[in-house]
């Protein structure tokens, strides 16, 4: 693409340059600019959008702007050439204007208009140079005073369609610039003023001739729109600019998000993408016209992004994948939160249901022994057994073993203790760090737990392994298969930094796999 | 017979001498610490310590480690530790090959005087202690294909009461039967669990424990 530019460009300044004709610079450095532009923004849009045709369409305004520059060349078949093809940019133009940004035509009138813009151009214009009279080729690309007579009745007519046609398009663009959203406006912005901006001009241009202004005006004019043909590529690479500027954001988003979900997580995503109308909805969503990009994390759906259906979807895609991440921690967190007040509540009734309850009676008890000592050992039996259950309760609150003596001899005590059968094939000789040895422990107390209570397995084998800092617990059972209730182990294994994979299928068991990376003390 | 105690709750420090001088125990010094207790046994070595295993300063296994640190200097002193944990991993670090003297007990079980005097006794005797609690986790621990399944009723009771450092003589009081119907069971199960029998009380409960930790 880059050769098509350097070689048009090239082709162009030469026949500008050595077409015979004494060209001055700026008028040189006017047209190549405006060519160049075209095709250079025309080249990066459809590089960057390659669902729309738009950036196909600025190319060939490019090259029909370049097309008619044949005309610098001093000859009779470039001079026609020249002719026939002077007003096509303006046709194809017009068709970008009309279909932007998807660059298709999609209706009757979008299909009308473009087709009439064409016929006025090329087809005219070869008219023109069968049926006047030509005197021999002249240069038709300068922009200079031209003492004419009269404009001709057929130059009425088309200059007067051309004027109907490109007002018609002037103020759909502006009407559709009113209609749209903010996000639509912001990304139409540029294309839309630098359209009027353009479209104003030749119309002007044209309305100066028809009313016979003084040439030195219309001069003026045509300088004009040939300055303002060069602006609108440039807006609209700004256009294109901004948005990568945009997509920087997102890592800057990702970033902020990194340190913590914000309290308005909404706002924070709307002013990311330029969106004030951007929802969040967490749970059910209702059926919209407007777009849905969901916020996903490991395959499950957290929560959708309602937002301008303008959007650029790459952006929002971006956008939802750092807010998903941001989303999934703070939800991990919220249930790590709650998995640890769960956990008091139920130590908190453990208590209260067990040695509080068995104290009471004691003490109740001790009262009648006043009178009746041979209810001591009833209070001695029900002593012994709320001692039993603050035994049990601390032992599950947390095994004192895993710090005294660490992971093997707490894992062997778990396994003797087990509702279902348990082996423990293998542990590594070394102590690991707390935080390993804690994950270890209640990976593998849960997932007996576990498979005492669902998978019906005969025996549950354990195993942890440390290689090169990497830990990895397996408890595998041979059970019935079909694992629930891993959620929490999840999470802790997430908070160490690694991950848990459980693999069941019916008949074949289930095995839980942690794996992590123990930190160096 | 001379027993020193150390516990860091002074309540029920003095409580358990109240309740091994009413034995007939001399308690010849009460401490709050390992250290205090291993000055003490350099100075002035009892016969028998009963000691704490969670004591300052750091609350861990403090009174464990001074038990195996009393077993290696001084292995004519009987050790008994008493614990809150039910814990076979703590109780087996007292007993290496040629273990005596030693035993691991809950704290619990100083409701009953007998019981306690009759784990001192045992131990100052070089005997070997095991805590029910913690015989009852081993045993009761689930096996795939349990080798413990091929027992009789009895036999596994015998085995439970030789796993908590018994004498036959002792089984035969607990459980109510002849001496002759005790070495039968004890014979019976020895023989089920391909079990050789030691040649003193110590190694089988040695051999016992070692089989039901497998």
């Amino acid at each position: 693409m880059r050769i098509l530019w350097l070689g048009t460009g090239f082709l162009a300044l030469a026949a500008l340059v050595w077409g015979g004709y004494e060209v001055s610079v700026p008028a040189v450095v006017l047209n190549l600019a405006v060519g160049l532009a075209f095709i250079g923004a025309g080249i990066e849009a459809a590089d960057r959008r390659p669902d729309s045709v738009a950036g196909q369409l600025m190319i060939a305004v490019g090259l029909a702007w370049f097309v008619r520059l044949t005309g610098a060349i001093e000859n009779d078949v470039a001079f026609a050439v020249g002719v026939a093809t002077k007003t096509l940019y303006l046709a194809v133009l017009g068709h970008l204007l009309v279909t932007y940004p998807s660059g298709r035509i999609t209706s009757r009138w979008q299909r009308v208009v473009v087709g009439v813009a064409y016929l006025l151009t090329v087809p005219v214009n070869v008219a023109w140079l069968l049926l006047a009279q030509v005197g021999g080729p002249q240069n038709i690309v300068v922009i200079r005073e031209v003492l004419s007579p009269g404009v001709p009745a057929v130059a009425v007519v088309v200059m007067i369609s051309g004027i109907v046609l490109l007002s018609a398009l002037l103020a759909r663009m502006i009407t559709r610039w009113l209609r749209s959203g903010s996000v639509a406006r912001r990304d139409l912005g540029p294309v839309v003023w630098g359209g009027a901006a353009i479209v104003l001009t030749v119309v002007v241009t044209y309305v100066a001739a028809l009313i016979g202004l003084p040439p030195a005006v219309q001069v003026l004019l045509q300088w004009s729109t040939e300055i303002v043909l060069v602006g609108w590529p440039l807006a609209l690479l700004y256009g294109l600019v901004r948005a990568r500027l945009d997509r920087s954001a997102v890592g800057e988003l990702a970033v902020s998000l990194g340190a913590g979900l914000p309290d308005d997580l909404r706002s924070v995503l709307a002013r990311t993408l330029h969106d004030p109308s951007l929802e969040i909805v967490y749970g059910e969503l209702a059926p919209t016209s407007r777009g849905v990009t969901y916020l996903e994390a490991g395959g499950t759906r957290l929560a959708a992004l309602v937002h301008d259906p303008a959007l650029d979807p790459v952006l929002v895609r971006g956008v939802a994948a750092s807010a998903a991440l941001a989303v999934q921690n703070e939800m991990r967190a919220q249930r790590i939160v709650e998995a640890a007040d769960e956990a008091r509540r139920q130590v908190e009734r453990d208590l209260h249901d067990g040695a509080q309850q068995r104290l009471v009676s004691v003490l109740l008890t001790l009262r009648l022994a006043e009178n009746a000592p041979e209810l001591l050992v009833a209070v001695r039996e029900e002593l012994a057994r709320a001692l039993d259950d603050l035994r049990e309760l601390a032992r599950g609150i947390y095994p004192v073993l895993l710090t005294d003596a660490g992971l093997g001899p707490a894992l062997l005590s778990l396994v003797e203790r087990s509702a279902v059968a348990a082996m423990l094939v293998g542990v590594p000789e070394e102590r690991l760090s707390p935080v390993a040895e804690r994950t270890c422990y209640f990976v593998v107390a849960e997932a007996l737990t576990n498979a005492a209570k669902h998978a019906q397995a005969r025996e549950v084998r354990i195993e942890v392994t440390c290689v090169d800092g990497r830990v990895a617990v397996e408890v595998s059972d041979d059970g019935i298969g079909g694992a629930s209730g891993v959620r929490a182990l999840d999470d802790r294994v997430a908070a160490a930094g690694g991950r848990l994979t459980v693999t069941s299928s019916a008949g074949c068991g289930t095995t839980v796999r942690a794996e992590f990376r123990d930190l160096p003390r | 017979m001379r027993v020193a105690l150390a516990d860091d709750a002074a309540l029920f420090r003095e409580g358990v001498a109240r309740l091994l001088t009413d034995a007939g125990f001399e308690v010849v010094a009460k401490v709050g610490d390992a250290a205090g207790l291993l000055a003490l046994v350099h100075a002035d070595p009892p016969d028998v310590v009963v000691v704490d295993i969670r004591m300052p300063p750091g609350f861990t296994t403090e009174g464990l480690d001074a038990a195996q640190e009393i077993r290696r200097t001084h292995p004519d002193i009987g050790v008994l530790v008493l614990s809150a944990h039910v814990e076979p991993h703590y109780a087996l670090r007292l007993l290496d090959s040629d273990a005596r003297g030693a035993g691991y007990l809950l704290k619990d079980r100083v409701a009953d005087a007998a019981e306690l005097a009759d784990a001192v006794r045992r131990v100052a005797a070089g005997g070997l202690v095991i805590d029910p609690g913690v015989v009852a986790t081993l045993v009761g621990r689930r096996r795939v294909d349990d080798p413990l399944e091929s027992l009789s009723e009895r036999e596994r009771e015998v085995l439970a009461v030789m796993a908590e450092g018994r004498s036959n003589q002792a089984i035969c009081e607990r459980l109510f039967l002849s001496p002759k119907t005790v070495e039968a069971y004890v014979r019976s199960v020895f023989t089920k669990l391909g079990l050789r029998q030691g040649p003193d009380d110590n190694r089988r409960v040695l051999a016992v424990l070692a089989y039901l930790r497998r």
